[in-house]
């Protein structure tokens, strides 16, 4: 918000440079953002909070640099003349008929006007603060917005039909053109400022074109009112109408100051124009008198802050910023704060006032002398910290996306629906929000591929939101773990050949990072999904539940992102896999064997359509046989292997704890397992 | 006897110091060590001759001896250069390093932030991205059509729902389950319409929240404190300033002592030698009486400051897009812990 160097200078005597003036006023909660020269004055921006509409004006914002400063405030100083022989209520009259949207109306008139352009010094001061000189009404209307704070708006009375004044709710089709020359439709429910036949106002937001101040302007109603802040919030959005009058009576004016402002500004008019006041006023008053009363315990004040402050500091410091306050000794304080100052209603609000003013400087620094058990990561984080260490230890490089995406990436990984739609988004393709982490993830991979890395790794934690089951209720949120990989070759060392990143890469990153949780039974079996190439997807299984998927996405998805070559994807809840892990029992280790286990090797032919997952199933399957493990060392197809058949190398390591097995026995385990799987798999021995 | 070992020992260190080649070593090993004519095999034998009070003794002695012997001889032959039998071994050649992939440098900062405040006996809290209008606003002493809701910039969802502008909710979450005293953080991804190079639609904060009898603005104070010069330097100061929060009173803003230039005044810090950090003051009445606390007999302060900002300063990252980009040659310089 702009304030005026030699404007704020004729509100309070301070010879503080602008900068220091700028540091002094931040320092009590009215930050400086900047500061520049505008022809002789000083220019300042300054971020008036919205709980502060007293210090939105150039009085206001003096009033607590002289009590920062120790300084007085110099008031404008005017006198109503009232010198016109006419009495106001002989020409005009006002009523409200709204009076829950509009407390107080207050209106001056002012005769024999001469409509003509501001005088220089008042066309300058409106200029520093960016506001376009229009002619002496309207812009001594605006001046002592500026000034004191109070919006108000000047009539044409020739204008107002029946010379009167009616404030009501529209009434429903109602239209107005407003002073911008917008006709614009009224809502029932909005308060608007009438004469006895059409809308000439919108309260508190903007006056209507047909009864604005022109050159030939003659008689003035001048309005000074008090509107109920929600009614013009909503008004002014609704019309999409945001005025400097509108921003203060959103954020609360003083119900008290309408007869001072207006007795100023027609003071103002009186002088630019050579007009004359008519004596008396127009009002219309239903809100009781501003008096709010509050408790205060100087203990509190020292309790809450920490700080040792005297009675005496507090009280000249609450004094100075206007309120009256009441002690008696052995009682709490009565306070009553100044009507302008409507942000002031309960004790901690006093305790902010003694705090800013006496410095939060001055606050001592301790620590809380509050015990707790310390709690430490909750299992839930622990366990994710292990994942993501775990996937970063497969070479995936943690990214971090948007969890707003378009409905377009949602659906290319299986959300028909297109995802949970933001109302009101800020870019296109950032209107929904993320049902899968891998629409992010393709992106960074295509951003990294188009830099020339030969592979990309990535992985993401974070949620996917579902639609919730009745609407209204919270989405449901799903922590997930997701990874992408692509590239031209896999990581590799010089001695190994090239290669294309495979399934088994994303398969063992997604093996060792659910493993990295404990001993966990993990199963993979084929799946088909619409965004996967058929043949080439899977599902993962712990504990006999489905955590996600992981495979070959479709040409058609790697295109959509733009990636040339061969893409793999996996996503796994982490929330379901949270679920299939075992209870909390403690871990406990397993003895060492302490006898040798004996290790024998099987090359086998069999039916390219059988899996290893069935060839190791039918070698453990062999009833009373002590098989410690099964590992596939060889996998070969083509020649000398007959088409459609495939050769396995399978290594058996057979462990009897406490004995040592003999040969004869180790013969007759392998007998029956060559015959299990001729039966089962039609499986037979290389070169028999 | 144990003289002729002394005399011996002082023999092969100075020929085995002689030696220049595998030839020599392996006279001196075969003369000393060899099972027929090696010295010390002879002075084992005759070791049956020697009194048997005495033999013990000297029988570790000539053991020792041995094993001296044998260490030194492995050792130099050890040290002689091989004659070439093939090409040598190319040791510049690149090892078999597993790659490793990095942790983004907001979860770095994350986990440094969780680890400062779990030290200081804070919890760790978390809520829900999605909100009610009533975690995120009313219960937060933002009513309905209230200016104050202007500053927030809120995506909104169908069913009245949005998306959290602030980690806030989550104090009204903690209060709602738990009873005081209680110390928690909570950090997470916000929200708001914005973006540009400082602003991102999405970004993250950190909240806190203690709240148990006579907690003192004084106590916010040496909190932020303590966590900036954890988190930054020694030397980090803190200013508050006078500000306003719907839901705390007395309100704040604290800027930190500028991280990079200590306060002199740089770039980063505009000149002003001071760095905006975030928003905190004491918790309002209203906020603990509607989540059934009584503001006369506990009191709570707040606090919550830009994750993203954090890690932009200690890595001096000016464009927060760089963050959400995840371009991997930015990213692989986290290696993280």
């Amino acid at each position: 918000m702009r304030f005026s160097d030699q404007w704020l200078r004729d509100c309070v005597e301070t010879r503080l440079s602008p900068q220091a003036l700028g540091t002094r006023l931040t320092e009590v909660g009215l930050p400086l953002d900047s500061f520049e020269a505008f022809g002789e004055d000083t220019v300042y921006h300054f971020d008036v909070a919205t709980n502060r509409p007293d210090c939105m004006n150039h009085l206001g914002l003096g009033r607590e640099l002289s009590v920062a400063e120790g300084v007085s405030l110099k008031e404008p100083v005017f006198t109503v003349s009232g010198d016109s022989p006419q009495a106001a209520d002989r020409l005009a009259s006002v009523s409200v008929e709204a009076a829950d949207l509009c407390g107080r109306y207050t209106a001056l008139l002012i005769e024999k006007v001469k409509v003509g352009n501001s005088p220089p010094w008042l066309s300058r001061r409106l200029e520093a603060i960016g506001l376009r000189p229009i002619n002496s009404v309207v812009d001594a209307t605006n001046y002592v917005l500026w000034e004191m704070g109070h919006p108000l708006h000047a009539f044409d009375l020739a204008k107002l039909s029946g010379r009167t004044i009616r404030v009501r709710r529209a009434k429903s089709g109602e239209r107005i053109t407003t002073l911008d020359g917008v006709e614009r439709k009224l809502q029932p429910e909005m308060l608007i400022i009438a004469d006895d036949r059409k809308a000439v106002a919108v309260a508190g937001v903007m006056g209507g074109r047909d009864s604005e101040i022109s050159g030939a302007t003659t008689e003035v109603l001048l309005e000074s009112a008090h509107f109920q802040p929600a009614s013009v919030r909503k008004t002014s959005r609704a019309l999409g109408l945001h005025t400097d009058a509108s921003h203060r009576f959103e954020r609360g004016t003083d119900v008290e100051a309408t007869l001072k402002a207006a007795s100023r500004c027609a003071t103002l008019i009186a002088e630019v124009t050579g007009g004359k006041i008519a004596r008396g006023v127009l009002e219309d008053r239903q809100a009781p008198a501003t008096r709010r009363e509050i408790v205060l315990r100087p203990e509190r004040v020292r309790g809450l802050l920490g700080l040792s402050i005297s009675e005496s500091v507090m009280q000249d410091i609450l004094q100075r910023l206007g309120c009256s306050v009441t002690r008696s000794a052995g009682e709490a304080w009565r306070v009553v704060p100044p009507s302008f100052r409507g942000d002031l209603s309960i004790e901690e609000d006093l305790v902010e006032e003694i705090a800013r003013h006496h410095g939060y400087e001055k606050i001592p620094v301790t620590l809380p002398r509050v015990f707790l058990s310390p709690e430490g990561r909750s299992e839930p984080e622990k366990r994710l910290d292990r994942i993501r260490r775990a996937v970063r230890h497969c070479g995936f490089s943690e990214a971090l996306n948007l969890t707003l995406v378009s409905p377009g990436d949602n659906q290319a990984l299986g959300d028909s629906s297109g995802g949970i739609r933001i109302l009101n988004p800020l870019a296109e393709g950032e209107d929904r929000l993320r049902f899968s982490l891998i629409p992010g993830l393709l992106r960074n991979l295509a951003y990294n591929l188009n830099r020339h890395l030969p592979e990309g790794r990535l992985f993401e934690t974070g949620r996917v939101f579902h639609p919730p089951a009745t609407q209204g209720e919270l989405p449901d949120e799903e922590e997930r773990l997701g990874l992408v990989l692509g590239g031209k070759s896999a990581a590799r060392h010089w001695s190994e050949p090239e290669r294309e990143p495979d399934f088994f890469d994303l398969k063992g990153a997604l093996d060792l990072t659910v493993r990295s949780l404990g001993e966990l039974q993990v199963e993979w079996k084929p799946t088909h999904r619409p965004f996967l190439t058929p043949g080439r997807g899977a599902e993962m299984l712990v504990a006999g539940k489905t955590l996600g998927w992981a495979g070959e996405l479709k040409q058609q998805i790697s295109d959509a992102w733009k990636l040339e070559n061969v893409v793999l994807a996996g996503e796994i809840s982490l929330r379901e896999l949270a679920a299939a892990l075992p209870g909390d029992a403690a871990f406990r280790h397993t003895p060492l064997a302490r006898t040798p286990g004996v290790s024998r090797d099987l090359a086998l032919i069999l039916d390219g359509t059988y899996t290893y997952r069935e060839v190791e199933a039918a070698i453990r399957g062999v009833e009373g046989i002590p098989v410690a493990s099964v590992e596939l060392f060889d996998r070969y197809e083509g020649a000398p292997i007959p088409t459609g058949k495939t050769g396995m190398g399978v290594r058996i390591v057979f462990h009897s704890p406490g004995r040592t097995m003999v040969s004869e026995e180790i013969s007759e385990f392998l007998d029956r397992i060559i015959h299990r799987l001729r039966d089962r798999l039609g499986a037979v021995l290389r070169g028999n | 006897m144990q003289d002729r070992l002394q005399s011996l020992r002082k023999r092969f260190d100075a020929e085995i110091s002689a030696a220049a080649d595998a030839a020599a070593l392996s006279r001196i090993r075969a003369g000393y060590l060899s099972r027929k004519g090696g010295e010390l095999s002879q002075l084992l034998r005759t070791l049956k001759e020697v009194d048997p009070a005495e033999r013990p003794a000297v029988g570790d002695s000539l053991n020792n001896l041995k094993r001296y012997i044998e260490e030194r001889l492995a050792l130099a032959e050890g040290s002689l250069v091989a004659p070439p039998v093939s090409q040598d071994l190319d040791v510049s050649l690149p090892g078999r390093i597993p790659t490793l992939g990095s942790a983004h440098p907001i979860h770095q900062v994350r986990r440094e932030i969780e680890e400062i405040f779990l030290e200081m006996g804070f919890s760790l809290a978390q809520g829900p991205e999605v909100e009610t209008d009533f975690f995120n606003f009313v219960a937060l002493n933002f009513p309905v059509d209230h200016p104050a809701r202007d500053t927030q910039d809120t995506f909104y969802l169908e069913g009245g729902l949005l998306l959290r502008t602030h980690t806030s909710p989550v104090q009204i979450r903690t209060l709602q389950a738990r009873k005081p005293p209680l110390k928690i953080i909570a950090l997470g991804k916000v929200y708001r319409r914005d973006s540009d190079v400082s602003h991102s639609p999405m970004f993250h904060q950190v909240e806190g929240l203690a709240v148990a009898e006579g907690i003192t603005f004084a106590d916010l104070k040496g909190t932020v404190l303590t966590f900036a010069r954890r988190i930054f330097r020694e030397d980090t100061r803190v200013r508050f300033r006078p500000s306003y929060f719907p839901f705390v009173e007395p309100g704040a803003e604290f800027d930190l002592s500028c991280v990079l230039c200590g306060g002199n005044g740089c770039a980063t810090c505009k000149r002003s030698g001071w760095l905006e950090m975030g928003g905190a003051g004491m918790v309002h009445p209203e906020v603990l009486r509607q989540s059934g606390h009584d503001p006369q007999s506990v009191s709570g302060f707040a606090f919550g400051l830009g994750v993203d900002r954090i890690a932009m300063l200690k890595f001096g990252i000016d464009d927060i897009r760089l963050l959400f980009e995840n371009d991997l040659r930015f990213l692989s310089q986290f290696p993280g812990a």
